[in-house]
């Protein structure tokens, strides 16, 4: 319950009123001014931030090395002799801009395992198809120098595709844990080896002033 | 003959300031700013920070203006506004410290007829901000015990307590400001 005090003090000073500076008026509209700006910039912001992450995507997806991939296994296709009699009936061979171009889908399937898009992953595709092309019986031609035809050669492509899709055929993933344990191998041979030369160095130092 | 109203009341203007009109905006601030810088003066010790606090606060009601439905006064809307406001301005400066008391002396009833509102406001000045921020919200304000806790986010014990405990101190400052004068 308020007390008697508490009546005159609430009666004293709600009556009191303090004029505030000149320029108070002009301060609330700068104020509401920046607030109004930050909602507009808001938006702006957020909307450049998508932007550029989706340039960064566009951009880390274009430096992708699936290209490169495509493009070396192009240049490590073996070279296929021109067929003398082709058949009119049997669809048109793929042009090369066209094969690069199915090179570059057929492993887009399987772009969702960066690991595999390595280098190293390019040397054992074409391995793998001269161990195919060992291993089909049907195309043991090759082997003999027998001239080839487009079918044939889609034919050990599909395979060889179908082969790198199921996993088979790529170099094994790294192993992050080993890589480590190497690295720290490594290093703590290269150190125990810089200790040893230093404490070696002293030792002369002191074997000469002993001398001295 | 042109009949120039020299007195809008509020409900007009702030009709006219929902569709931005800036000047029933201005009229509305100055109506009150007097009024409700000196309510943030009663929690905030320093004038300056009392106004800007009290810019703060109606920059927000100029902004919330569609959320005012009219159902109590509009000083009462705007001096809520502006108490949060104060509070907030507290709470960002960690002046605001609650600690339980134990003591239930008897505090001896005292006049504040005699003393100005400068000298009162001196004198709520000199308690710390949470007594002061407790007293000023019961004993002006009316808020009840609950509402307080509420919006310190306390409990109502703890109100009770800094009230009395503010009560006692400001009691002592007056005696003294008593004698003094004296």
């Amino acid at each position: 319950m308020k007390t008697r005090f508490e009546h005159d003090l609430q009666q004293k000073l709600s009556q009191r009123e303090i004029a505030p500076g000149n320029n108070a008026w002009n301060r609330v509209l700068q104020q509401r001014q920046k607030k109004k700006d930050r909602k507009y910039l808001l938006p702006v912001l957020t909307a450049a931030a998508a932007m550029l992450v989706v340039l960064l995507y566009i951009f880390t997806q274009s430096a992708d090395p699936q290209p490169n991939n495509a493009k070396q296994s192009i240049v490590e296709t073996p070279p296929v002799p021109q067929p003398q009699d082709a058949n009119p009936s049997t669809p048109t061979p793929a042009s090369p801009p066209e094969r690069a171009q199915r090179n570059l889908i057929i492993p887009a399937a399987s772009t969702l395992t960066k690991t595999e898009i390595t280098p190293a992953s390019v040397i054992p595709d074409s391995a793998k198809t001269a161990v195919i092309v060992h291993q089909l019986p049907s195309l043991a031609a090759i082997d003999t120098g027998a001239v080839l035809n487009y079918d044939d050669l889609d034919a050990l492509l599909a395979k060889a595709r179908e082969e790198i899709a199921a996993g088979r055929g790529l170099a094994p993933r790294t192993d992050a844990t080993t890589l480590l344990r190497d690295s720290e191998t490594e290093l703590e041979r290269n150190f125990r080896h810089s200790v040893l030369d230093y404490l070696f160095k002293q030792k002369k130092i002191k074997l000469a002033l002993d001398n001295k | 003959m042109k009949i120039i109203s020299l007195h809008e009341p509020d409900d007009t203007l702030i009709r006219k300031a929902l569709k931005s009109d800036t000047r029933a905006e201005e009229k509305l601030f100055r109506r009150y700013a007097s009024k409700m810088l000196s309510v943030c003066r009663y929690y905030i010790r320093d004038t300056h920070y009392a106004e800007d606090v009290m810019i703060t606060g109606f920059a927000k009601v100029f902004d919330k203006l569609s959320q005012f439905r009219g159902e109590g006064s509009f000083e009462g809307w705007i001096k809520k506004i502006m108490i949060r406001e104060a509070i907030s301005f507290l709470r960002g400066r960690q002046e605001l410290q609650f600690t339980e008391i134990e003591e239930t002396d008897a505090i001896t009833e005292c006049e504040a007829t005699e003393f100005a509102g400068a000298e009162l406001q001196a004198l709520i000045d000199q308690l710390p901000a949470g007594y002061r921020t407790v007293l000023v919200m019961y004993a002006i304000e009316d808020y009840s015990h609950k509402e307080i806790a509420a919006m310190l986010g306390i409990s109502e014990s703890t109100s009770k307590t800094q009230l009395f405990k503010a009560r006692k101190m400001l009691l002592q400052n007056l005696e003294a400001l008593k004698k003094n004068a004296l």
